[in-house]
C-alpha cells in the first residue's frame, strides 16, 4: 500500500511539473525520464518535452551534487547518453535544458551493473501483454513493489503487447509512461515486439511508435553481437546474456537474418546464464495455442533448437494472457501431442523444499534443458485450456515474475496481483565462479583530520575485503556526497560553527557495502587556519546505531 | 482494372478457406465487438469500417473484410478511398492473391512514392509471382529513402538477384551494405555462403580474412575457415584452422564450453590434433 501511494504521489508530483510548467518553465516534460540501453559504463536517458529544446541531464553520486552533465541536440524526443560511469555506483540525475532543471530528485536514480561477465545478485522483473493501461496492470505492478520493498530492480524486460490495441504512441503514454512513472526513472527497461505494438510499428523499415520511443542496441552497445536492427537484440548484464527476438515482424525462418544473427551471437557469447524471450509462446495452451498459430509454431519449430543446441537456460514469452511454466524440458519441436516424457530432463517442480531444484551442467550430459514461461498476464487474463503436456503449472492469473540470478543460482517466483507467489522454481548451473556476496570491513580508524570555518578533512585506514575494496562512499548528514578511492576526503562549502555527522561507507567490486563508521566533526565559527582534529572525533559504536535509527541515514541501494 | 475487379469478387471463395487463428485472437475480437459498438452510434463513420476491416483482415475473414472496405468507399472521403487501396493491398496480399496487391499498390505509391510499407508489400508480392527486377526495384527505392535503415530489406534485395542469377549484383550491394553498417554477422555469412555457392573459394577467404576480431576469434568462424580451406585442397591450413576453433572452444567458460554445438564442433575436429594445454 504505501509503495502504491509513493507511486501516485510521484505521479501527482510529475503531473505537478508538468502542468506548471508552460507558466513557470519554458517547456514541460510531457514524458519519462526513462533508461535505455544500460551497459556498466554508460546508459540512455530519454524524456519527451512539449516544444523542441537542448537537453541536458545533471548527474552525480549523491542528489545535492549533481555536478556532472551531458547535452543532447535541441529536439523534444530527447536521448542522453551518460558515458564513463564507473560500475555498481548509485548515480543521482535531474533533466532539464542547459538554462533550468525541468525534473529530478532523490528518486531519480539509477544503479549501473557490475562489470560484464562478473556475477553479481540481480533482480529481474518480467511483464508481460501489460499494455491495457487499466487497474489490472497497476495492481500487478504494486504487487511487484510491495513484494520487492526496499530492494532495488536491476533490469525490467517487457515481453510485448506493452500497449492495447495497436501501440500507437498515445496508447504507450497511457500503458507504460503513466502506469509505470517511478520505476521508468529508475529501472533500464528492455522490451520486446508484440503484435499489438506491430500494429502501428514496422520491423522491416524500423518505423512506429515501438522504434520511435525505444532506444535499443543494434550495434551490440551493451554487448553481444550486432543485430543492426532494433527488433532484435542482445545484451549482458553481470553474468548473464539476454536474446531478445521479434517473433512478429521479422523473419522467423531458419534461414532468415534473425535466426542467422542469432547463432553468430551465440556462439560469440562467454556467460555464464543464457536467457531469450521474444513475444510468441513456443508453447501454449493458454488463449493462443501454440499447437496452430504461425507464429508461435515458426519460434518453436526454428529458434528452438538453435538457442538449446548453445544451451539456452530460460526462454519467456507473453501473448498467452496467463501463466504457464514448464518442467526442465529439450529437444520438444513438435506439437503438443508429440511431447513425450523423454523430453523431461527433470520432470519435478524444480523446487528445492519439494522436488529439488532443476540442475544443469553436469559433467558429459549434451542438452541439458531448459525451463519456458508464458507470462502475459500483466494487464488482462483470458483462459484457454491451460494444458499445454510440457509445462509443470497453467494458471489463469494476473501477475508478472520475478527472477533473481546470484552466481549459479537462478529463482524465479510467479507473482499475482495482490501479492501472493503462484509457482515458484530454482535452477542451479555447474561451472559459474562463486558470486562474491562478503561485504568489506569498516574503514579502520576514522577521523576528521582537518577543519577550517568551511570545510572538513576525514581521513581513514584502508578497510579489507576477501576480493578487494574498490572505493569509500561518503555521507554528510545521511545524503551521499562523494565516492573515492583515496584514504581521506575533504569537505568544503560548509557553515562556520556547524557539526557534521558523516558516514564512511567501503564498497568492493560486487557492490558489497561494509557496516557504516561515523565520524562527527564541526567547523570552527570564524575563519581562520587549518586547525588539526578540530572535530569531536569518532563517534562510539553504540550511539552510531542510535542516531542511524533516529536520523535514518543508513540510505538504501534504491530510493 | 479488370483483373482487379474480377479479384476482388473472388473473395468470396477465399472466405470458405479455414481461417486457423479466429478462435485463438480473443484480442482482436474484443476489439471488433467494440468497434462494431461504435458502429452502431456512428454508421456513416467511414474510419469505424476500415478499422474492422482491418481487424478482420487480421481474423482472416477475408469477405467481411471486404464488405467493411466497400463500406468505407462509399462513405468515405477522397482521402479515405486513397487510403482504402493500401489497406485493400493488404487484404489481398494476406490473402494470398499477389497480383491484386499490386494493382492496388501500384495506385497508392503512384500518389504515396515513399510509404515505406506499401513498398515492402509490394516487393514482396512482386516476389511472390516471380517478378524479381521489379521486386528488385521496390527495395532500391524502400533502401534509398529508409533513413533508420535495417539489414533485412538489403539481404532481402540481395538474395533476389542472386535468385536472378546476378551474384556480382549480390554481392557488390553487401559490400555497400558492410559500409553502411559495420560488419553484422549477417552480412558477412551472406557474403561467404555467396562465394562458396559460386566456388569462389578465396574470395570467400578473403572476407574471413576481414572479419572483426570478435567474430573472427569466434569457434564457429575459426571451424567455417578450416571447412573452406578443406574445400580448397590446403589440408594443412585447414588443420591449423580447426585447431584453432578448438582453442578458441576450449577458452570458452566452462558453461559455454559445455554447450551442444561446441562439444559437437570438439568431436568431429578430433581428427586435426590434441587438444592444446
Amino acid at each position: 500500500m504505501a509503495t502504491r501511494l509513493k507511486e501516485i504521489a510521484w505521479a501527482v508530483i510529475v503531473t505537478a511539473v508538468s502542468s506548471a510548467a508552460p507558466s513557470v518553465l519554458a517547456q514541460s516534460v510531457l514524458r519519462g525520464p526513462y533508461l535505455q540501453q544500460a551497459t556498466p559504463e554508460a546508459i540512455i536517458v530519454r524524456w519527451r518535452t512539449d516544444q523542441a529544446t537542448d537537453g541536458v541531464v545533471r548527474y552525480g553520486t549523491s542528489p545535492g551534487d549533481l555536478t556532472q552533465s551531458a547535452i543532447g541536440a535541441s529536439q523534444s524526443e530527447h536521448a542522453v547518453e551518460l558515458t564513463g560511469l564507473t560500475p555498481n555506483t548509485r548515480y543521482y540525475y535531474s533533466i532539464g535544458t542547459s538554462a533550468e532543471t525541468l525534473a529530478g530528485d532523490n528518486t531519480f536514480t539509477f544503479f549501473t551493473g557490475p562489470p560484464t561477465g562478473m556475477p553479481r545478485d540481480t533482480r529481474i522483473w518480467v511483464v508481460g501483454d501489460s499494455g491495457r493501461a487499466n487497474s489490472a496492470a497497476r495492481d500487478v505492478r504494486d504487487a511487484y513493489l510491495d513484494f520487492t520493498g526496499t530492494r532495488g530492480t536491476d533490469l525490467w524486460l517487457m515481453l510485448g503487447d506493452n500497449a492495447y490495441p495497436d501501440g500507437t504512441d498515445a496508447e504507450y503514454q497511457a500503458a507504460v509512461f503513466e502506469t509505470y512513472p517511478v520505476i521508468l526513472r529508475q529501472v533500464p527497461l528492455w522490451p520486446t515486439l508484440g503484435n499489438h505494438d506491430g500494429q502501428s510499428a514496422s520491423s522491416a523499415t524500423q518505423t512506429g511508435p515501438y522504434y520511435e520511443i525505444f532506444s535499443l542496441p543494434k550495434n551490440a552497445e551493451a554487448g553481444g553481437l550486432a543485430s543492426g536492427t532494433e527488433a532484435y537484440y542482445s545484451f549482458d548484464y553481470a553474468n548473464i546474456h539476454f536474446v531478445v527476438l521479434d517473433s512478429d515482424d521479422s523473419d522467423r525462418s531458419a534461414s532468415g537474418t534473425m535466426l542467422t544473427w542469432l547463432e553468430n551471437d551465440l556462439a560469440a557469447n562467454r556467460q555464464d546464464w543464457l536467457i531469450a524471450y521474444w513475444h510468441h509462446p513456443p508453447y501454449s495452451k493458454g488463449s493462443h495455442d501454440s499447437d496452430r498459430e504461425s507464429k508461435l509454431r515458426d519460434m518453436r519449430e526454428n529458434a528452438l533448437p538453435l538457442l538449446e543446441s548453445y544451451g539456452v537456460d530460460l526462454v519467456l514469452a507473453g501473448h498467452s494472457h496467463s501463466y504457464e511454466r514448464s518442467f526442465l524440458i529439450d529437444s520438444h519441436y513438435g506439437d503438443s501431442s508429440s511431447f513425450d516424457t523423454s523430453m523431461q530432463i527433470d520432470s519435478g517442480s524444480g523446487r528445492e523444499n519439494d522436488t529439488g531444484a532443476y540442475v544443469k551442467g553436469m559433467p558429459g550430459a549434451m542438452h541439458q534443458g531448459s525451463v519456458y514461461a508464458v507470462a502475459g498476464s500483466s494487464s488482462g487474463i483470458s483462459g484457454g485450456t491451460l494444458d499445454h503436456p510440457a509445462m509443470f503449472v497453467s494458471i489463469n492469473s494476473l501477475g508478472s515474475m520475478v527472477l533473481d540470478i546470484n552466481g549459479d543460482r537462478l529463482d524465479a517466483v510467479f507473482l499475482d496481483d495482490v501479492g501472493n507467489i503462484l509457482d515458484n522454481f530454482t535452477m542451479l548451473i555447474e561451472g559459474v565462479s562463486p558470486v562474491d556476496t562478503v561485504a568489506p570491513d569498516s574503514p579502520p580508524n576514522a577521523r576528521s583530520t582537518t577543519v577550517t570555518a568551511s570545510s572538513i578533512t576525514l581521513a581513514w585506514d584502508a578497510a579489507t575485503d576477501n576480493v578487494g575494496v574498490t572505493g569509500y562512499e561518503i555521507s554528510r548528514d545521511g545524503q551521499v556526497v562523494d565516492t573515492v578511492d583515496a584514504l581521506s576526503f575533504t569537505d568544503t562549502g560548509l557553515a562556520p560553527g556547524t557539526t557534521y555527522i558523516y558516514g564512511i561507507i567501503a564498497v568492493d567490486d560486487a557492490g558489497n557495502e561494509s557496516p557504516e563508521v561515523m565520524v562527527s566533526a564541526t567547523t570552527s565559527s570564524m575563519p581562520s587556519e587549518p586547525a588539526a582534529s578540530g572535530g569531536s572525533g569518532r563517534i562510539g559504536p553504540v550511539f552510531l546505531i542510535t542516531l542511524s535509527l533516529i536520523l535514518g541515514f543508513r540510505r538504501r541501494r534504491y530510493a | 482494372m479488370h483483373r482487379l475487379v474480377a479479384a476482388w469478387f473472388m473473395l468470396p471463395v477465399l472466405a470458405i478457406l479455414p481461417a486457423q487463428n479466429v478462435s485463438a485472437h480473443t484480442g482482436l475480437e474484443t476489439q471488433l465487438d467494440h468497434v462494431t459498438h461504435e458502429i452502431e452510434h456512428r454508421p456513416r463513420d467511414a474510419s469505424l469500417y476500415v478499422r474492422r476491416g482491418n481487424l478482420r483482415r487480421r481474423l482472416q475473414d477475408w469477405q467481411r473484410a471486404k464488405e467493411d472496405f466497400d463500406l468505407a468507399h462509399v462513405l468515405g472521403t477522397s482521402d479515405v478511398r486513397d487510403e482504402l487501396r493500401f489497406h485493400r493491398a493488404r487484404l489481398f496480399s494476406d490473402a494470398g492473391q499477389p497480383d491484386q496487391a499490386i494493382d492496388e499498390l501500384n495506385s497508392f505509391i503512384e500518389r504515396h512514392p515513399r510509404h515505406l510499407i506499401a513498398l515492402r508489400t509490394r516487393a514482396l508480392a512482386y516476389e511472390q509471382i516471380g517478378s524479381f527486377e521489379n521486386a528488385i526495384e521496390d527495395l532500391t527505392t524502400l533502401i534509398d529513402c529508409d533513413e533508420p535503415q535495417s539489414p533485412e530489406p538489403w539481404l532481402n534485395r540481395a538474395r533476389l538477384w542472386i535468385q536472378s542469377g546476378d551474384t556480382d549484383a549480390a554481392v557488390a550491394s553487401i559490400d555497400k551494405a558492410l559500409n553502411i553498417f559495420g560488419p553484422l554477422p549477417v552480412f558477412v555469412e551472406f557474403l561467404v555462403d555467396a562465394e562458396l555457392d559460386r566456388e569462389s573459394y578465396a574470395a570467400a577467404l578473403a572476407v574471413l580474412d576481414d572479419l572483426p576480431d570478435v567474430l573472427a576469434a569466434s569457434p564457429r568462424w575459426l571451424w567455417r575457415r578450416g571447412d573452406i580451406l578443406n574445400r580448397l585442397g590446403r589440408s594443412d591450413d585447414a588443420s591449423r584452422a580447426f585447431i584453432q576453433a578448438r582453442q578458441a572452444i576450449m577458452r570458452l567458460p566452462e558453461r559455454r564450453r559445455n554447450a551442444p554445438v561446441m562439444r559437437d564442433m570438439l568431436e568431429r575436429s578430433a581428427a586435426y590434433g590434441a587438444i592444446p594445454e
